[in-house]
């Protein structure tokens, strides 16, 4: 496990992969996107001082111990898709949580929102173009890391339609740190964008080392190489839940 | 019609009008008299809750509805467990057929709800069970949270 705090000296340790690009707020404000509202209008915030009982009560219970999706699965590989692995971790994990079951979904099929080139993404136009086109099953392309759909099994775009974010919400509006850890104390994966980091991740789990509070990511680097993300390097710049997907 | 025959008749009228009530009759959740008739174990569960409502759900609830080992406890013993809100949609956009009456009848009965699905079809609802332990007795699996 990798671990993030206010000390940590961030350096180019993936080699410059950029797979995220920020979200321009001015263009792209919050709210703006469909099929969203804003995470503070739907939720109370639960306050900072109730965490720590609620972590102990939630254990064993978080978004990460629901999710039933692998390191091997999850791998980008050096693909600049890091917005498109991650949001498939959060729909796989909304799918755990309505107790669906387990699909290995192809995050390249939503190679389309870049034009199927190896380029960077914000979550909230990975998000977006999610919930119009869905994303497949594995199986549809037995050659794992192809952003050509051409070679990929006939009838994906269909099956695709199968696995959609329907619905979900934005966070930030208040406060992102606060809105954070209540969606994650509420079982919720966080679909998130860390501008430092240039990267999309999935963040399931609120920890509490009796000092300070940690966010956990397996990230989609491969095993061994989740995060434990601490002080300001836990706040995301873009925020995320899917709270419906498309039941099948 | 001698008594013997009587008998039989009134006997078999009670065990028809038993099985009817048993499979199709409404549901009544009052525990002092539920030993009156026979309930098996459903084979689906749905917890049905609007997802902006989690944060009014108590924390022992929102334990054992985001529990994996209940869950997998459920699974073991033959049933399927899902916790649903009820905007959920299948990929044409409409509500999916098999969940139209469940969430219809959780929606009735006012959010949140835990609905059973028997074998036959045949749907009960009841209130959402305070903890772990409530939810496996009601559910009717063993096992510990």
């Amino acid at each position: 496990m990798i671990t993030f705090g206010d000390d940590t000296i961030v350096q180019d340790i993936y080699g410059g992969l950029s797979g995220l690009i920020p979200r321009d707020y001015s263009v792209q404000p919050l709210g703006s996107l469909p099929y969203t509202s804003p995470f503070s209008e739907a939720v109370s915030i639960i306050p900072e001082s109730e965490w720590p009982d609620r972590i102990k009560a939630m254990q064993g219970r978080f978004a990460r111990h629901v999710y039933t999706g692998t390191p091997t699965e999850d791998f980008q590989n050096g693909l600049k898709f890091c917005w498109s692995f991650s949001l498939t971790q959060d729909v796989k994990c909304a799918r755990d949580r309505a107790g669906l079951p387990h699909v290995d979904l192809l995050a390249e099929s939503l190679g389309g929102a870049v034009n199927w080139r190896n380029k960077g993404n914000y979550c909230g136009a990975a998000i977006k173009y999610a919930s119009e086109h869905g994303i497949c099953d594995r199986s549809f392309s037995p050659k794992r890391y192809d952003l050509d759909p051409s070679t990929w099994k006939s009838g994906w775009e269909a099956e695709a339609l199968n696995h959609k974010p329907l619905e979900w919400w934005e966070l930030g509006q208040q406060n992102m740190r606060l809105e954070t850890g209540t969606a994650l104390l509420l079982g919720y994966s966080v679909y998130v964008g860390f501008n430092w980091a240039s990267h999309a991740m999935s963040l399931q789990e609120l920890q509490f080392d009796g000092s300070k509070f940690s966010v956990w990511t397996p990230n989609t680097h491969g095993s061994g190489q989740d995060w434990l993300l601490s002080g300001s390097r836990m706040i995301p710049d873009e925020a995320y839940v899917v709270r419906v997907c498309t039941w099948s | 019609m001698n008594a013997k025959k009587r008998f039989a008749l009134v006997l078999c009228l009670v065990c028809l009008t038993g099985a009817w009530w048993t499979q199709w009759g409404p549901a009544i959740e009052v525990p002092f008299i539920s030993w009156l008739w026979p309930s098996s174990k459903p084979a689906k569960v749905f917890v049905v809750r609007e997802s902006s409502d989690a944060i009014k759900l108590t924390v022992p609830q929102l334990a054992w509805i985001n529990s994996p080992k209940l869950a997998a406890d459920c699974k073991v013993a033959g049933i399927e467990l899902h916790v649903i809100d009820p905007d959920v949609k299948d990929r044409d956009g409409k509500m999916p057929t098999e969940l139209a009456p469940v969430i219809e009848r959780a929606t009735k009965a006012g959010l949140p709800r835990m609905i059973f699905v028997g074998s036959s079809g045949r749907l009960t609802d009841f209130a959402l069970p305070s903890d772990d332990a409530s939810a496996r007795a009601q559910i009717g699996i063993g096992g510990t949270p």
